[in-house]
């Protein structure tokens, strides 16, 4: 028996995937400078798995020689599952003020809890669900997408990251276009940052890595992973899913 | 006589993550042997280049585990060999790639694997 545990659990992800490619005529290959960003911001994570026990970098031809797990999902694909977790502190914005720590700001949360039609969501449903979270939290911090610094979106399956990306309006791509801005400077040094955190591609599973990236990049506290070619004023992080997150608004300042 | 063997790393070679039985040493031998080596791994390809690298051991090839039919396809061999620790991911790849199979522990108790042992006689 070879198939004891059922299909691999991107498999939706990769489904979605597909008929995205499909109907933007895009490509799997076309997601390696995002891996490779990813890798190396994760990299740059002191907590994160790779930072710790395997500091290697992952280039595009490592990552497009990767078998699949479900076509078209590879390894990669597929955030490495690790032990960790994160804690925060929250408090109210006056007694912020007396912690040694700079605070940083919520503006906003949201959640998706969109139920789809069938066992896997439609990449229609993905698309509906990611543009009507965004709308949520722009409107409930009262920003619009030209107000965010960088964005931290989920990305473990790293083929839902560009769901996020464009549901937000990141930089103003709309659907359809975020793997042809992967191929643009996506750095951490450029002026269009892409998952400053690495994510879980770049550190490992776990819900932390794009929350503590927001803090420490507002709080100017990110070390080697400090956002260098925008100022860090708002962020947005969030997820897992597309449809089943939730999701935060982090601002330097209350206002 | 061309024997070639490809090596799965973790959980099969000393420097995997879990450690397998077989030294760097042993393969250093049967490379000394004449045997064409390389390595077969969801490690990365620079990963494991890096690997033969950081242990002075110049291979023959690198390879993601899918892509054991392209290695025989571009070495001439008598005999095509994988070791590995999993089935699913080492034998089930091997077998299907036309490879012979060895766990770990059944390899370094091979005959390839000693230095007493005859250079590249297939079993």
């Amino acid at each position: 028996m070879t198939r004891l545990w059922g299909a691999p659990a991107c498999y939706g992800t990769a489904l979605q995937f597909a008929e995205y490619c499909r109907k933007y005529g895009k490509t799997h290959e076309m997601m390696a400078p995002f891996m490779e960003n990813s890798r190396r911001n994760g990299l740059m994570f002191p907590e994160g798995y790779w930072a710790q026990h395997r500091p290697e970098e992952l280039t595009a031809e490592d990552y497009l020689a990767a078998r699949w797990i479900a076509k078209p999902a590879n390894l990669f694909d597929n955030d490495i599952p690790i032990m960790m977790s994160g804690a925060f502190l929250f408090t109210t914005a006056e007694r912020a003020q007396g912690m040694r720590q700079k605070p940083v700001y919520i503006l906003n949360h949201a959640s998706s809890n969109t139920r789809p039609r069938s066992l896997t969501p439609t990449l229609d449903e993905v698309e509906d669900d990611t543009a009507r979270t965004a709308r949520k939290l722009y409107e409930g911090a009262g920003i619009t997408a030209d107000d965010l610094s960088f964005e931290n979106m989920y990305d473990g399956f790293s083929e839902f990251h560009q769901f996020h990306l464009e549901g937000l309006g990141y930089r103003g791509i709309k659907f359809g276009e975020a793997l042809d801005f992967y191929q643009t400077d996506i750095s951490i040094e450029g002026p269009n940052p892409v998952s400053p955190s690495g994510g879980n591609i770049g550190s490992g599973r776990s819900r932390v890595w794009l929350h503590t990236d927001c803090i420490q990049q507002l709080q100017g506290r990110a070390g080697d992973r400090q956002v260098t070619g925008v100022k860090p004023e708002v962020a947005v992080s969030g997820g897992p899913m597309p449809l089943g997150g939730n999701f935060m608004v982090w601002s330097a300042s209350p206002d | 006589m061309t024997i070639l063997i490809s090596f799965d790393i973790d959980g099969t070679l000393e420097v995997g993550d879990p450690p397998g039985v077989l030294t760097m040493d042993m393969v250093r031998l049967v490379q000394a042997k004449g045997f064409l080596i390389g390595s077969c791994s969801d490690r990365t390809l620079s990963g494991q280049r890096a690997i033969w690298k950081q242990h002075d051991i110049p291979v023959e090839f690198v390879a993601s585990k899918h892509m054991l039919p392209e290695i025989k396809s571009r070495f001439e061999a008598d005999a095509y060999y994988h070791i590995g620790d999993r089935e699913d991911l080492d034998r089930r790849y091997a077998l299907e790639a036309g490879f012979e199979f060895l766990w770990p522990d059944e390899a370094v108790a091979h005959h390839y694997f000693s230095p007493d042992g005859p250079d590249q006689t297939p079993d």
